[in-house]
């Protein structure tokens, strides 16, 4: 329906027989028209002829071919993606066939929300025939920019409307064994620990994570992502938080190592708020680095310690220091 | 329960869920935190009412976001070049000056952020003929523009005007418009 014939695209529309019968329709841009654009002639002629069979609802496959043909002029088009749409579904189409036309409009379009919602509306309406495709697709995409938001989002939304859940921390894996650094694949293994249907939930994942996230850390300490995923396990749980040896545990080699650690700080500094109790070794290893610091409370010396490693966000460890709750030691 | 009410109600609720185990917000429930997610978040909810300011403690008031780990989420937004960046582990970017930084105004933390280093990163970003990109040595657009020039009035640069941070328009703009409504 949709097939390209070279000698017929340099052909006016105007020139061609099968629409000498519609009257183009100009766009309407008023009398004194501010900053008008420059269009090419095909693309003005190509937007009258859309014109023309928009306002007359014409739902053909002539029509079909022509939406295709406006969206290869402008891709962000809306009003022409939801015409589409329309006649999609007046003419029944060929769901897969238009699974292959959004593949083929997708290349150099990888952020564009319009291809995007059209292909989330086909593979809503295709059902489990698609979860392949999908995960497929996305992955492709991912392939090529690991951090696409628009691929995650219809990752995601895939899953929970299409499932196909199986693979899918194996493939978060994967795209942290290419670069550790990628939050979006983080992000991703969370979702999937905590949405899959086949995982068990939170709780049933959460010490296999805990030993995946300290390896992480422990490789790259400086690395954000991993620190964020530690105190994710615990959303919701502060007790086990504060009683978990595997989080002091993590703070604590992480410091032996580098006591200008400020995730590694500021992890500690949460454990304190939640009334964490540290070890007299831990105490001893921080207080040597900060042999100036007499203040007896633990807590005081980390915050001193937080305004030194990172200077950039100094005032705010200071104002931390001034509120820290009243229990804490 | 009134239209309005029913509509603030489902809305925060959603935004509620879209609020990630790392502090920031996602898009949709379950997406990573974005910069531009967190603004349209924290700013729905100063608009609804949601987050009002506390005149005791000069600080915003919300029970109902988890408001320590977004405020941290945002600060730690801020590149070592001064910028910010729009997600963990990603480039700084001249517009999140607007969209973090926005977020951190509403959210009453603005001075927390290193204003001299922002303000270095901003400059960076300005093309020589005018206006700003987000990355330096870019070509400028209007958009980078216009939230590059949001940033400096964040950090009260003279001679710019005032900017109401929940609409993303001057504060004169936001009276006008106010007083055209009613």
């Amino acid at each position: 329906m949709d097939s390209e014939d070279e000698e017929e695209t340099t052909i006016p529309l105007s020139q061609r027989p099968e629409w000498s019968d519609v009257q183009p329709l100009p766009q309407d841009d008023g009398p004194n028209p501010v900053v008008p654009i420059a269009y090419t002639d095909e693309f003005r002629e190509t937007m009258d002829y859309f014109r023309a069979v928009f306002h007359k609802d014409e739902r053909s496959p002539r029509a079909l071919d022509l939406t295709a043909q406006v969206i290869r002029l402008n891709a962000a088009n809306y009003t022409v993606w939801h015409f589409r749409r329309l006649i999609l579904d007046s003419l029944q189409c060929d769901l897969q066939e238009e699974l292959d036309f959004i593949d083929g409009m997708s290349s150099n379009n990888y952020k564009n929300y319009q291809i995007w919602h059209h292909r989330r509306w086909v593979a809503e309406k295709l059902g489990n025939i698609a979860t392949t495709s999908e995960l497929k697709f996305t992955e492709k995409v991912l392939f090529l920019d690991p951090k696409n938001y628009h691929a995650w989002s219809h990752r995601q939304w895939a899953l929970q409307a299409l499932g196909g859940w199986e693979g899918e921390l194996k493939f978060c894996e994967e795209l942290l064994e290419d670069d550790i650094f990628n939050n979006s694949a983080w992000n991703q293994r969370y979702f999937v620990i905590t949405k899959s249907p086949l995982l068990g939930g939170l709780q049933n994942m959460r010490d296999s994570e805990l030993s995946y996230c300290t390896e992480a850390i422990l490789k790259n300490p400086e690395n954000e992502s991993p620190w964020r995923y530690l105190r994710g396990l615990y959303k919701g749980d502060n007790e086990a938080f504060v009683k978990s040896p595997a989080i002091s545990g993590v703070c604590t080699r992480v410091l032996e190592k580098n006591r200008h650690c400020v995730f590694a700080l500021c992890l500690l500094l949460d454990l304190l708020c939640y009334g964490f109790q540290p070890t007299p070794d831990l105490i001893e290893m921080l207080r040597n680095e900060s042999s100036s610091n007499l203040d007896p409370k633990f807590s005081n010396l980390v915050c001193s310690m937080l305004e030194k490693a990172d200077p950039m966000r100094g005032r705010y460890w200071t104002w931390r220091r001034d509120n820290l709750p009243s229990h804490v030691c | 329960m009134t239209g309005v009410v029913w509509i603030c109600k489902k809305t925060l609720g959603y935004i509620l869920n879209c609020q990630s185990y790392d502090g920031g917000f996602g898009l949709s429930p379950g997406l990573e935190s974005h910069g531009g997610a967190t603004y349209c978040a924290i700013a729905t909810l100063k608009l609804m009412g949601y987050i009002t300011d506390d005149p005791v403690s000069k600080r915003p008031k919300c029970s109902v976001i988890d408001l320590p780990s977004v405020v941290e989420w945002s600060l730690q937004k801020q590149m070592p070049n001064g910028g910010f960046q729009g997600r963990a582990n990603k480039a700084s970017d001249t517009c999140y000056s607007f969209w973090v930084g926005g977020s951190l105004k509403l959210l009453g933390a603005h001075h927390f952020i290193d204003q001299e280093a922002l303000r270095c990163f901003l400059f960076t970003c300005q093309f020589k003929y005018g206006g700003f990109s987000k990355w330096p040595g870019e070509f400028p657009d209007l958009y980078h523009a216009y939230y590059g020039f949001c940033g400096f009035s964040l950090l009260e640069e003279p001679g710019l005007a005032p900017v109401c941070f929940e609409l993303g328009i001057t504060e004169k703009a936001a009276t006008h418009s106010l007083r055209t409504l009613y």
